[in-house]
């Protein structure tokens, strides 16, 4: 077994001291970015990175800390779901279904443990998968050339637009944005300056943390006008603070299909943890839910949307680190970070860069353990922290994340563009334009017309090499099938009035 | 109507793109399709986009008047910190931006100065000598130190 004995040397990495002490670290602060409303785990990234690059951290010592930060705040996320009705990213709302009404009725406790060992039973599934499904898909993908390569984004940008937010039309708008934005700057192949006004600060384009920042934190804490603070809400009081093993076990399916679904839909790129707990949440009500008693508190009713959630965490990071291609807004982060490292993401990531991926892969085996052992004994050290008032949270944000935009090149004037993106994105979640697609689209913006022309310049400028080799065809297919999905969601919500309950929440 | 009105930017944003790139002098290229393309098509699919959506636009809920203005005021402050963080240093810059925006977030004055205080003086500690990125002093502490 190959695999085994790189994962082995995985290990090796992991249990160096720093590494380890970054997996803590990356767990606490991920658990915190996605149990605070309104932060997730994209505005951890953002503020981590910067840190990690004036630290001058090796990559995988930062991968392996911003991967905790991504797979703790889903973790996290379940904290003020369960014991506020409120959400903590979008992956959790199918948590406050259950999880809430459990706390009204006393259980918060368990039901805080009981999703904390469906999330941990979850990511462990996910990521046995990705150690041994993405050394496979990742061989498969080294036949790709430049045109496969330009088809396959054509793919994930097309389920982008079929799967995310409500409308196809505004998913592909945000591509469209997100492939300006990356447009901006001089031209790799030929020097030729596009779009920078002769603005020197532009010239290599729009920096990737201020694109972030602007996108994410700027235009959060302009939408956090709109919430509520957290510390008005009367907290349920957390009594038994463990889950006893029958209750485990009378999850154990729900918990078992739910992981297996969440690391199917996280596989798919632009997919994600909301998708992944609707499908699972929807499924498991269907088959188990004989009483009616999901939505009402029902242990099983928690555990499918957590487990699921967790698990498409480990998914989506199959088609970033074998394909280069992300499968949700948080991996095209980790994407844009190795950019920065000078890594080129694709399916020679793992012939390139075997320390940096076996390390990340066995540092998620350790993660999720951590994330496990530690939210047991400070639960309630996290609900304290649930009540950090917003006069001080989010002035702390905003300062963090624009002191890691100027640390970047010790420049105010991305200060002045990062707050200009925030009104754009402001605008555009306002618009309910998803914000997945846009970030995709500019991450992906560079590789994808690099590949194009690279694809034309072989041809010689024919147009057929794009339907030539079996894996076109196969991609094109498949980018075809993605279209019928949304009809067939439409049918399956319509028929089994899946509409009904999100829009009573 | 806002919907529209934003698709309308949209569209406008989509036609700049596709006459930037048409007019895009390219003295020779490497391969067939050259620099002009990509913003061509970008522009073009944002522009036909737009045409859906300002065909169709939904009704979207802003919300009242006093949190609009509350939301220009984050927006005029994240302005005047870019303008005086070089001028005043990080600290001074720092602690105005979070005094007003912790004021927005309804804090008392006390606890705004606090925050204020607080977060300049735990960010410069950490980022400034701690990571060692070279934040501004400002002139006055500038003046100070040269005078000494």
């Amino acid at each position: 077994m190959e695999v085994l004995s790189l994962l082995g040397s995985g290990f090796g990495t992991v249990f160096q001291p720093l590494n380890l002490f970054l997996i803590f670290l990356g767990s606490i602060l991920g658990t915190l970015f996605g149990a605070l409303p309104g932060l997730g785990p994209i505005n951890g990234v953002a503020i981590l990175l910067p840190i990690c690059y004036t630290l001058g951290l090796p990559v995988e010592s930062s991968l392996i800390l911003l991967a905790g930060i991504y797979y703790g705040a889903e973790f996290g996320g379940r904290i003020s779901s369960i014991l506020l009705n409120v959400p903590g990213d979008a992956g959790a709302v199918f948590t406050t279904l259950d999880g809430y009404p459990l706390a009204q009725k006393g259980l918060a406790g368990p039901a805080l443990a009981l999703s904390g060992v469906s999330s941990f039973i979850g990511g462990t599934i996910a990521i046995i998968g990705l150690t041994f499904f993405a050394p496979i898909l990742a061989s498969f993908a080294i036949d790709f050339g430049p045109s496969e390569y330009f088809v396959l984004m054509i793919f994930a940008f097309a389920t982008v637009s079929a799967l995310m937010g409500a409308s196809p039309v505004k998913s592909l708008v945000g591509v469209a944005i997100g492939w300006i934005i990356g447009i901006v700057g001089v031209d790799s192949t030929t020097g030729v300056m596009r779009f920078s006004f002769g603005e020197a600060e532009l010239y290599d384009g729009f920096e990737f943390l201020t694109v972030i920042v602007g996108f994410f934190a700027v235009s959060e804490i302009m939408l956090m006008l709109e919430h509520h603070s957290s510390e008005n809400f009367e907290m349920p009081k957390i009594t038994r603070i463990y889950v006893t093993m029958k209750e485990i076990l009378y999850c154990k399916w729900t918990i078992l299909r739910s992981s297996v679904i969440g690391f199917v839909v996280g596989v798919l790129p632009g997919t994600g943890a909301s998708i992944a707990s609707a499908v699972s949440y929807t499924l498991e009500q269907k088959l188990v839910d004989k009483e009616g008693t999901f939505g009402t508190g029902d242990m099983r009713g928690l555990a499918a949307p957590e487990s699921a959630n967790n698990a498409c965490a480990g998914g989506a990071l199959i088609p970033m680190l074998t394909l280069g291609v992300p499968g949700s807004a948080t991996t095209a982060v980790l994407l844009g970070a190795l950019m920065l490292y000078n890594i080129n993401p694709g399916p020679m990531l793992f012939v390139d860069q075997p320390v940096l991926v076996w390390g990340l892969i066995a540092s998620m085996y350790v993660g999720n353990i951590m994330l496990l052992v530690i939210n047991f004994p400070l639960v309630r050290v996290f609900t304290k922290i649930l009540q950090v008032p917003y006069w001080l949270l989010v002035p702390s944000v905003i300062v963090l994340a624009f002191v890691g935009v100027y640390s970047v090149n010790a420049s105010t004037f991305s200060l002045g563009m990062a707050t200009m993106l925030g009104i754009l994105g402001y605008f555009l979640r306002k618009l309910h334009y998803p914000m997945a697609p846009v970030i995709l689209g500019f991450v992906l913006c560079e590789i994808m017309e690099d590949n194009l022309r690279r694809a034309f310049a072989i041809s010689g400028g024919e147009i057929n090499i794009f339907f030539g080799s079996a894996i076109n065809l196969t991609l094109w297919g498949m980018t075809l099938a993605i279209f019928c999905v949304p009809m067939l969601s439409k049918f399956i919500a319509k028929k089994y009035s899946l509409g009904k309950k999100i829009a009573s929440k | 109507m806002i919907d529209r009105l934003f698709g309308v930017f949209l569209l406008l944003l989509g036609l700049f793109f596709i006459w930037g790139g048409t007019s895009l002098e390219v003295p020779f290229s490497y391969d067939p399709l050259g620099p002009k393309f990509f913003p061509i098509a970008a522009g073009g699919l944002l522009s036909l986009l737009s045409l859906f959506v300002i065909a169709k636009p939904k009704k979207i809920v802003f919300p009242e008047l006093n949190t609009i203005v509350k939301t220009g005021l984050i927006v005029l402050l994240l302005f005047i910190y870019q303008l005086t963080f070089q001028p005043l240093g990080f600290i001074l810059a720092t602690a105005i931006l979070v005094f007003f925006m912790s004021r927005i977030f309804k804090g008392t004055s006390l606890q705004a100065l606090g925050s204020a205080i607080g977060v300049s003086v735990v960010v410069y500690l950490i980022f400034g000598i701690a990571l060692d990125v070279p934040l501004p002093h400002g002139i006055i502490l500038d003046a100070l130190l040269g005078a000494s």
